[in-house]
């Protein structure tokens, strides 16, 4: 499966993938630093999942997400993101985001959001 | 075991501290809350808080325990707040509140979804801190008051310290400003470099005797500048402890520029009144010389024609005698008379009014001016004798030069005295031509003169200052029809 | 020893920041919890700064009208953080706290005692230590000189957290300062430094 990490911070990309990479086997993973970068990436590949960090300068995880759901519906989208208010959970569910997880990023947490959804994708 | 020991300790402790949870439904209730409450634990322990205790700010702690929770971490409420949380009576309260002032920690009881509120009573610290504050919001107000009040000083006073070794540390704006000096010139430079004693500031020039009166009297320094001199009086003040002195200053060069202004016109009268002395005495002296001129002529014309014998020139010498005397106390008279009298002298107002008019004879038979004097005349008064003679004199010499330059035709003169209860009155009166309106206001101004040529100016306003300062007398003057009437009025307590 | 504090590389600030951005965002999030509203939060601008810098910052807390508190903190990670605050957001609290009677005093040690518990307790979290808390307190502008001076004397280092919660059409801007003790600041360091080493090595 084609997976794209977005995120400013190199690390906490890093921290994403490396759980990413525990949890599940068979991933191939790319990488972005903002909204535009991930575009151009998307592009060329379309992934089947993308991880998108909300707070990015230039282009935040909003706007992309917007995109993402009007142009590329067919990829799941998940949002990364250390707020958890419920006017956000219900912002990101209407711009079409498959699910969120909250930072700091675990393995437990990981496993908790994708298993439903990468049990659904092996259904269709 | 242990629970009993802890249950002692939470006992005993000097806190109030309970167990509720977001309901407010209490779990844990120890003594201090009971004392303080009056309400048991066994009474209250399973029940709703706010049902039970008055004066609990029941949305407040809720928020507050909500945060808590949430946080799972402590939250606070300060007893610096105004509102109180558990509004608990004090017994015996101070004299600000009667309520407690609590400070209060509401801290998450482990994972379970309760708090542990600690409840300290702070009302003393409080009582404290509130009286600190009152005391610093006085003392600033007293600090912006004496800041006010040390710019307006540093304004209006001029003062500066100097070290003991004379160098000036600190300057007000007032003296800067009164010297023309920036602030920074002055900081730092010798005092001695700015300012000099009066007193040898006069050794290097002429200065008159006011002034140098004025610099035995008082502690005065000078400050000279290419435009200006400014005099300071100088107060000082000694910080003891300091080795710093404090001086005040009073700016005085207003007072000193008009003493000296004074002296120069005294200088200027007298030197005035000399030149009228000589040019009098010159008159004077006419009629004499002409009279020994006469004398040696016909000596000589005598000698000439051989018929000069001893008879002749007995009879001759007899009265060149006689004229030089008459030089000689021309001479005399007026000497005596410009000394300055300091003595009060006794004189009747014959004696007075005769020595005027002989002074002035040459003057006013040259004239023909017709003389008069009235009054009671053999009364006798205590003056100042030769500054009194003085003024009459200028009055005099007045009207003889408004006789001349009018032309008048029938010149007249008259000295006229008359005492009253308090007073003695002199009038000098003359029908030289009057003075106009606009000018009668000034004559007594100095530099007035309405003379064509050789008017001074001076006479008429020293003959005031000397009725007015040295005789405690007035002086007024009044023209109509063509005359002119100068009144002179000296009191009689004259000591 | 404060120049070799000073010298966090970019790695290890790009992981300090994202701890610090974790604590941020769960603060919003109590916030809005607390308040019943839906807070937007803006991306924190974060800046370390080191002593030199101390009176610039200072200067300008007192320039701008603000609301001070201070609330220090202490465990592997010792320190004290500086909320600053000005009145135009004051006003903005007030209306969305919203209760009748409710103080000032009591809205804004509130907000100090949320906003730096969570980003502290969050940053130790982190770090797998734990930190406990002094009670908030105000600290009023006459005394910032005092507590420049002992400033000073205490700490090299300083973080300013410039965010702005944004409920509604209200904005409340505030500003963090987080002065740190040395050692915790090489404790930090250190245990950044160790989890970066374990994901490169990985990587």
């Amino acid at each position: 499966m084609n997976v794209l990490v977005v995120d400013d911070s190199k690390l906490a990309r890093l921290t994403l993938i490396k759980s990413l990479h525990n949890v599940f086997n068979d991933l191939n993973i790319g990488e972005a630093e903002n909204g535009e970068v991930a575009l151009l990436l998307i592009k060329q590949i379309i992934p089947e999942m993308v991880f998108l960090d909300l707070t990015m300068p230039v282009m935040n995880g909003y706007e992309l997400l917007e995109i993402l759901n009007k142009q590329f519906p067919s990829i799941q989208v998940i949002i990364v993101t250390a707020d958890i208010q419920k006017g956000s959970k219900e912002r990101i569910d209407k711009l079409g985001a498959k699910g969120y997880i909250q930072k700091p990023i675990t393995d437990i947490k990981l496993k908790e959001v994708l298993t439903p959804i990468i049990e659904s994708q092996a259904h269709e | 075991m242990e629970l009993a020991h802890l249950k002692k300790i939470f006992n005993g402790f000097n806190a109030g501290i309970c167990v509720l949870d977001e309901q407010l439904k209490v779990y844990y209730w120890n003594h201090w809350l009971s004392h303080h409450t009056g309400i048991n634990s066994e009474d209250i322990v399973g029940k709703l808080l706010h049902h039970y205790v008055d004066g609990v700010n029941k949305k407040v702690l809720q928020r507050k325990i909500k945060t808590c929770l949430m946080l799972k971490s402590p939250t606070f409420y300060p007893e610096s707040l105004k509102n109180y949380l558990f509004k608990t009576p004090l017994h015996g309260g101070t004299e600000k509140n009667n309520y407690m002032k609590q400070s209060i920690s509401i801290m998450p009881y482990a994972d379970t979804s309760k708090v542990i509120i600690a409840i300290t009573d702070k009302s003393v610290e409080f009582d404290f801190a509130q009286t600190l504050e009152k005391n610093i919001k006085q003392i600033d107000t007293l600090n912006k008051t004496l800041s006010d009040d040390a710019k307006i000083i540093d304004s209006f006073v001029s003062k500066l310290k100097i070290n003991k070794n004379n160098k000036i540390l600190k300057v007000s704006k007032c003296l800067s400003q009164t010297l023309s000096i920036a602030k920074n010139k002055l900081e730092g430079t010798n005092f001695d470099a700015i300012f000099t004693p009066l007193e040898e500031y006069l050794k290097k020039d002429n200065f008159p005797e006011t002034l140098l009166e004025i610099a035995r009297n008082d502690s005065i320094v000078v400050h000279e500048s290419i435009e200006k001199k400014i005099y300071l009086k100088v107060a000082k003040h000694v910080e003891s402890g300091k080795d710093e002195e404090l001086y005040l200053f009073q700016d005085i060069s207003d007072y000193v520029n008009l003493q000296l202004q004074q002296d120069t016109l005294l200088r200027q009268s007298r030197n005035a009144a000399m030149g009228e002395m000589i040019s009098m005495i010159a008159h004077q002296w006419r009629q004499p010389l002409t009279v020994l001129g006469t004398i040696l002529v016909n000596m000589n014309l005598k000698l000439g024609l051989k018929t000069l014998d001893m008879k002749h020139v007995e009879m001759n010498i007899e009265k060149m005698e006689g004229v030089v005397t008459h030089l000689s106390q021309t001479i005399s008279d007026f000497r005596n008379f410009f000394i300055p009298s300091k003595s009060f002298e006794q004189v009747s107002v014959q004696v007075l009014f005769d020595k005027v008019l002989e002074f002035s004879s040459g003057f006013i038979q040259e004239q023909g001016i017709v003389l008069s004097t009235k009054g009671e005349l053999q009364i006798e008064i205590k003056l100042y004798m030769n500054e009194f003679i003085q003024v009459l004199m200028t009055m005099i010499q007045n009207s003889v030069d408004a006789f001349k330059e009018n032309e008048v035709e029938n010149p007249a003169l008259e000295l006229a005295f008359f005492e009253a209860t308090n007073s003695y009155t002199f009038t000098i009166r003359d029908n030289a031509g009057g003075i106009d309106k606009e000018n009668i206001q000034r004559v007594f101004d100095p530099y007035f003169s309405t003379k064509a040529k050789n008017g001074t100016g001076i006479g008429l306003y020293m003959a005031k200052k000397i009725i007015y300062e040295n005789m405690k007398g007035s002086l007024a003057v009044e023209s109509k029809n063509n005359e002119t009437i100068f009144s002179i009025q000296i009191p009689k307590q004259l000591n | 020893m404060s120049e070799e504090v000073a010298l966090f590389n970019d790695d290890e600030i790009d992981y300090f920041k994202e701890l610090l951005n974790i604590g941020h965002g769960h603060s919003a999030a109590i916030m809005a919890e607390l308040l019943d509203e839906f807070v937007t939060l803006s991306v924190p601008e974060i800046a370390f700064c080191n002593k030199d810098d101390f009176e610039k910052i200072f200067m300008d807390i007192t320039r701008n009208n603000h609301y001070i508190t201070v609330q220090g903190f202490w465990g592997s990670v010792t320190g004290e953080t500086l909320l600053v605050m000005d009145n135009n957001s004051m006003g903005g609290l007030r209306k969305i706290f919203d209760e009748d009677e409710v103080e000032d005093d009591d809205i804004v040690l509130e907000l100090m005692n949320i906003m730096n518990a969570t980003l502290i307790s969050r940053l130790a979290m982190e770090l797998s230590t734990e930190v406990s808390f002094d009670i908030p307190r105000f600290q009023i502008k006459e005394n910032l000189k005092i507590f420049t001076k002992s400033a000073d004397k205490k700490y090299q280092q300083a973080i300013i957290l410039r965010t702005l919660l944004q409920f509604k059409d209200i904005g409340v801007d505030i500003e963090m300062i987080v002065f740190m003790h040395d050692e915790a600041i090489q404790w930090i360091r250190n245990v950044i430094k160790t989890k970066i080493n374990e994901l490169l090595e990985w990587s």
